[in-house]
């Protein structure tokens, strides 16, 4: 118990986990509410009116509610018809459906008049929501009995099926279990109620990254910094052996993780409820449209009771096997890695494993996949399991409190029993001995001595192996085929490149009469050959040319499209735009999500790769004597810095330049001397420069963000001085918005460094205002990031040793 | 020395039965099991309805379908009684169907080989990405569609592709960056781990293409069209020699029609469709040798076909609509195999686009698509000759609308 209080107050009393969990938690309920606002403002808004609404038709019988709610509905859009096709005369679409609502509800202009709405339009639009979310509520109710049905005579109608009857088979047991299972839920009582504060609190993956690196932060702590700080020899000497410890620091992760997912997980339950409220909590989970493919007998209140035990079970497993790693490995980095390794590869397999492939049961049971318990609880899924269909929600819970009771048990015997030496106590490996072993007269400058500590001791050497590995794989050797309409606008591209011109412009309405007059010439040509006008064979030879023509056309609409654009351009701009190639810019410049992996892949790379530049020299004590350096301490932080710049532009071209050389090897070329609006996306893009400058001024910025970032990530390794720590926050406060924006928050790209690694798709959809604030702004943060670290790195702290008691021994 | 000697023995022996074990069938017989099911053909398309032993199946706009031959109640092929397959939002139906199958409509393709289901899909690297992300591949599916296998990566959509004695022949037509053409038949082995296809037949024609891959017997046949030009192509299998088929005149147009009795059905066509020479139709030995005129008067241009027991020929729907043709009923006359006739078939209600697929013994089946969906009928031709009677209805899938 001791031990146990020793250890959380341990985590607790560090400064780190003070300042980054409530930022985690504030940032996980800003972001909350933000989402909630931008999509369901309205429903936020008026929700106390709402529920006002809801107690009336709460006291009709279910059918009758509904038809009121449908009926309450198309009259309210009958009369938004009308107000709409009113107020704009010139939109076709709400003319044609005033018109229709006129025929068919005679009178409906007379009720109209007499109705309140007539004079109020916003009262019209607030009630029309408030039916549509009834409609919605009451929908799921009535429809739920024929969906029970259905299932039933879906089974009925396989089960009469020959392929579907062989009793060993999964298909056949899946199908019977599938109808038994959705049977025992016929005469539910189903009642109406909001599902959105439910959907919304149990479906927000942003609270599980948030809290899995809280958790994260306290197992390194708890785990992983006596074996950074080299104290782990010292516990030999517990009182009760290491198994004791073992056991305390387990409960300690245990507690922490349990209070860290009550508050993340609780705070978006609070809002969630405080935005929408959950309705009545003894209502069937059924009573709810998103519900409605679950088999289990549940209430929302159950429901929510079971999502919150399963955040915490898979937060607890999470929690274990991250103490296990750092148990198992000697060292941090090797861990951090193993855990990288286990949680990207079970968010591939949740995203990339289809439902039909023969490993699909990796996708529902992994670490990731744990967290998901909306998906568990609420979608009704069997998993093949030796030829048998089991729940995945039974699996899921199998799975977990058998890794909830092993993990434990291994890590605390690992502790116990495994070495507690620190890997520098254990010998250095023959190969790099050799290395170490160089001529004392060999002159070894700062710069290089640093690179080599980078490249070796820090195995950035070993993330630039990987980055080259990457690099190689993603160059695309399958040949990139192009398909007839393709074929055609390249061809015509080749023809036409360069910039606009009169004669090009004359030839390509030339070539659109000869497309417009096919129709017109098949019809004369059928008329000639009937009136025996022309011979069988030039008939058959003519008809020919034109159904050649005919297949061109698609490809030609493309160009004459594009040639459409750039002529407004001219007209508008005044800006001569160039024919570009628009499969090979878009294959560049119109891939968002390619862009966001390669950042994701980047940040990783880049985080892991300058993480022990500072760390190393406070771990391993060498701070200290470095200050002693030749031309003293600024030389060798600007010799650090400059290290993790290069590190930075390795990455960077590594990364970025498959794309470049795929795209010389399979696209046709494009001209790089045109102006950056030939092409469609960058239209409105206000200085006239060319599309060479332009990518260059891309790559500059990109460039320049990436070592604001590396500026950033250096601040926080010199404040932090551990490399897992320093990492992990790296990866949190950088690298995560990139998954979050991966997950749809787009918002969050102007507020993070993922607007540096998508300057296309910004340039393309942002003022360039924004941009230069958004570039000013990281400046700002690199400029105030390098003082902080180099106000920490003169600190008399720095490296463990006091620098003055250094001096003194110096000048002694 | 003598352990030399056994040494040199074990792998003759090994050699001999992995000789014996890799017996491959020229022969010109079909074999269900294996075979290209060429009753199944549609006409300029891929087979999108196959037989297996007790049934068919369907690919019917995006969705696989299995029907019992017995019942004829076609179900998804999907294990799911709670499947999400129809729903007309369906964001997703890759993920909430195992009958779905993501494909143009225009290349769906279907196969069924030694108790296992092939069909071609496109898969994206990343959804949301639209750019040149799909790949397309042979996927292998479970005859209960509980499971599916990727075995072929193909450069490009294949335009004709069959599965015929575990190997798997396609035509592919691409260009590369520069637009320059290329189109082949190419062919790999099914059953190996890690296929690499090989070229079979390098089109050399501007603006060429290759359809109607068919194959019977040892025999592959395809057609090579190039603006007014058409060329019926014969490969022998276990020669491996290609010859041009029926004429080597390029100011005539032949046309593979069908193969019944072992003897290729086919036509000439000589540009207009009033020439009456156009209107005979011949038959051949399997490697085109032998031809001569089949004992049938057509007083117009007609698509032949047969099945086991009967043949068929009807006016080319497509030019119903236009004089001299448009007074021609669109009726399907069914011939004996020594072709007399024996009936007609009313096929007014599908004067617009649709496949006709002859079948086996007991069914002929029609696809057609109508508002919105794609639908099939079937004709039982058990009541054949002493009834024609007309399609009923069989399946119909509303086609999906992106969510």
């Amino acid at each position: 118990m001791h031990l146990f209080g020793n250890e959380l107050m341990k985590v607790l009393r560090k400064k780190l986990v003070f300042l980054l969990i409530p930022l985690m938690l504030i940032a996980n309920g800003a972001l909350f509410s933000k989402e909630q606002w931008s999509e369901h403002g309205d429903l936020i808004r008026y929700r106390s009116e709402f529920e006002q609404v809801e107690e009336a038709y709460a006291r009709l019988p279910v059918q009758q509610a509904a038809d009121k709610a449908m009926a309450d509905y198309e009259t309210q859009f009958a009369y938004l018809a009308l107000l709409t096709a009113a107020a704009d005369p010139s939109n076709p679409v709400w003319i044609a459906e005033a018109d229709r609502v006129t025929k068919e509800r005679p009178g409906l202009l007379q009720s109209f008049a007499a109705s309140p709405y007539s004079k109020e339009p916003d009262l019209l639009r607030k009630e029309l929501l408030f039916s549509e979310w009834l409609l919605k509520q009451y929908k799921a109710l009535t429809d739920y009995p024929a969906f029970l049905e259905e299932i039933k005579q879906r089974a009925e109608s396989l089960l009469t099926v020959s392929i579907f009857q062989e009793p060993s088979s999964y298909s056949y047991r899946n199908i019977k279990k599938t109808s038994e299972d959705f049977e025992s839920l016929a005469g539910l009582e189903l009642r109406p109620g909001l599902e959105e504060g439910i959907v919304r609190a149990a479906t927000y993956p942003i609270t599980d990254i948030l809290a899995a690196a809280s958790i994260l932060l306290i197992g390194i702590y708890l785990f992983l910094f006596e074996k950074e700080t080299k104290i782990i020899p010292l516990l030999r000497s517990c009182e009760r052996g290491r198994l004791s410890l073992g056991i305390a620091k387990l409960s300690a992760l245990f507690t922490l993780t349990a209070l860290l997912v009550i508050a993340f997980h609780g705070t978006i339950l609070l809002l969630g409820y405080q935005f929408y409220g959950f309705g009545d909590l003894s209502r069937p989970i059924q009573s709810m449209n998103a519900f409605q493919h679950s088999n289990l007998r549940l209430t929302v209140l159950q429901f929510l009771v079971l999502m919150s035990i399963g955040k915490l079970c898979a937060s607890v497993v999470f929690a274990w096997i991250a103490a296990l790693l750092f148990t198992f490995f000697h060292r941090a980095a090797h861990a951090l890695l193993g855990l990288i390794g286990l949680v990207g590869g079970s968010f591939a397999a949740t995203l990339l494993l289809s439902p039909s492939s023969t490993w699909n049961a990796l996708q529902s049971l992994n670490v990731v996949a744990f967290f998901d318990c909306y998906s568990i609880l609420a979608h009704y899924q069997n998993l093949n399991i030796l030829g048998y269909p089991i729940a995945r929600s039974a699996l899921t819970a199998s799975l977990t409190l058998w890794l909830l009771l092993t993990l434990p048990v291994l890590c605390t015997w690992k502790y116990a029993h495994g070495s507690s030496h620190s890997p520098l106590s254990r010998g250095v490996p023959p190969y790099l001995d050799k290395l170490r072993q160089r001529p004392r007269s060999y002159p070894l400058s700062v710069s290089t001595h640093e690179l080599r500590k980078l490249m070796v001791t820090g195995k950035a050497g070993l993330i630039v192996v990987v980055a080259i590995m990457v690099a190689w794989l993603s160059i695309d050797r399958i040949p990139l085929r192009f398909n007839q309409d393709q074929a055609v606008y390249q061809r015509y591209l080749s023809q036409l490149e360069g910039m606009v011109t009169e004669e090009k412009l004359d030839f390509l309405e030339k070539e659109r009469q000869v497309y417009a007059d096919l129709p017109n010439e098949e019809k004369k040509l059928t008329q000639d050959q009937k009136l025996g006008m022309i011979l069988p064979a030039t008939y058959q030879e003519r008809l020919g040319e034109l159904q050649l023509l005919a297949t061109r056309q698609k490809g030609f609409q493309q160009v004459m499209e594009q040639a459409d654009r750039l002529e407004q351009l001219n007209r508008e701009r005044g800006i001569e735009g160039y024919f570009v190639n628009e499969l090979a810019s878009s294959y560049l410049f119109e891939r968002p999500t390619v862009q966001l992996v390669q950042a994701l892949l980047l940040m990783g790379l880049l985080q892991v790769g300058i993480s022990s530049l500072f760390p190393l020299d406070s771990q391993t004590g060498m701070a200290a004597i470095l200050r002693t350096t030749l031309h003293g301490r600024r030389r060798l932080f600007a010799i650090k810095y400059a290290a993790a710049f290069g590190i930075a532009i390795l990455l960077t071209v590594l990364v970025y330049s498959p794309a470049f050389f795929n795209l010389q090897q399979h696209f046709h070329r494009l001209d790089w001397a045109a102006p950056v609006q030939s092409i469609e996306s960058f239209k409105t893009f206000p200085f006239d420069i060319s599309l060479r400058v332009f990518l260059w001024l891309v790559a500059g910025l990109q460039l320049f963000g990436t070592f604001c970032l590396v500026s950033c990530s250096l601040c926080a390794s010199l404040l932090i001085k551990r490399q897992s720590l320093t990492i992990l926050l790296n990866m949190t406060l950088w690298g995560s918005p990139l998954l979050m924006e991966w997950m749809g928050l787009s918002s969050i790209r102007s507020i993070s460094f993922n607007q540096t690694f998508l300057l296309y798709a910004g340039f393309s959809s942002t003022s360039i205002l924004r941009i230069i604030g958004y570039f000013i702004m990281l400046a700002g943060m690199a400029i105030c990031s390098l003082w902080l670290g180099w106000r920490s790195y003169n600190k008399a702290s720095w490296g463990g040793v006091k620098i003055h008691a250094a001096r003194t021994v110096t000048s002694s | 020395m003598s352990r030399i000697r056994k040494i040199i023995t074990l792998i003759v022996v090994g050699l001999i039965l992995s000789s014996c074990s890799k017996q491959v069938d020229y022969s010109d017989s079909y074999q269900p099991e294996t075979d290209y099911p060429i009753r199944f053909q549609q006409q300029a398309s891929n087979t999108r309805i196959v037989p297996s032993e007790a049934g068919y199946y369907i690919l019917n706009a995006n969705y696989l379908y299995y029907a019992d031959k017995s019942s004829m109640e076609p179900v998804l092929l999907d294990n799911r009684p709670d499947n999400q397959c129809l729903q007309p939002d369906q964001t997703d139906p890759a993920l909430h169907c195992s009958a779905y199958v993501n494909i143009p409509d225009t290349y769906g393709f279907l196969a069924y080989h030694k108790n296992k289901l092939y069909t071609l899909e496109n898969q994206a690297i990343f959804k949301k990405d639209q750019v040149i992300a799909e790949r397309t591949h042979l996927m292998q599916v479970a005859k209960d569609g509980s499971s599916r296998k990727k075995m072929f990566t193909f450069e490009s959509l294949p335009v004709s592709i069959i599965v015929h004695r575990g190997n798997v022949y396609y035509a592919l037509r691409d260009f590369d960056k520069d637009s320059n053409l290329r189109y082949e038949v190419r062919t790999f082995p099914l059953t190996s781990s890690s296929p690499k296809s090989k070229v079979i037949y390098k089109g050399q024609l501007p603006e060429g293409s290759i359809q109607g891959l068919t194959a019977y017997g040892k025999h592959l046949y395809f057609t090579e069209f190039a603006p007014n030009l058409t060329r019926v192509m014969h490969y022998d299998i276990q020669e491996k020699n290609l010859t041009r088929l029926f004429t080597d005149d390029d100011s005539v147009y032949p046309t593979l029609e069908d193969i019944a009795d072992n003897q290729l059905v086919f036509g000439y066509f000589y540009g207009t469709l009033e020439d009456k020479r156009s209107w005979v139709v011949y038959s051949s030995n399997l490697d085109g040798s032998q031809i001569h005129k089949l004992p049938v008067d057509r007083t117009y241009l007609s698509i032949f076909s047969a099945d086991d027991r009967y043949r068929y020929a009807r006016p080319p729907w497509y030019y119903l609509d236009t004089d001299p043709f448009q007074s021609i009923p669109y009726e399907m006359t069914v011939y004996s195999p020594q072709y007399e006739e024996l009936g007609k078939v009313d096929m007014t209600a599908f004067k617009k686009d649709h496949s006709l697929i002859m079948g086996d013994d007991t069914y002929m089946f029609v696809r057609y698509g109508q508002k919105g969906s794609q639908l099939v009928k079937i004709l039982k031709k058990t009541e054949f000759p002493t009834r024609f009677p007309v399609f009923q209805d069989f399946l119909e899938t509303p086609y999906r609308t992106e969510g």
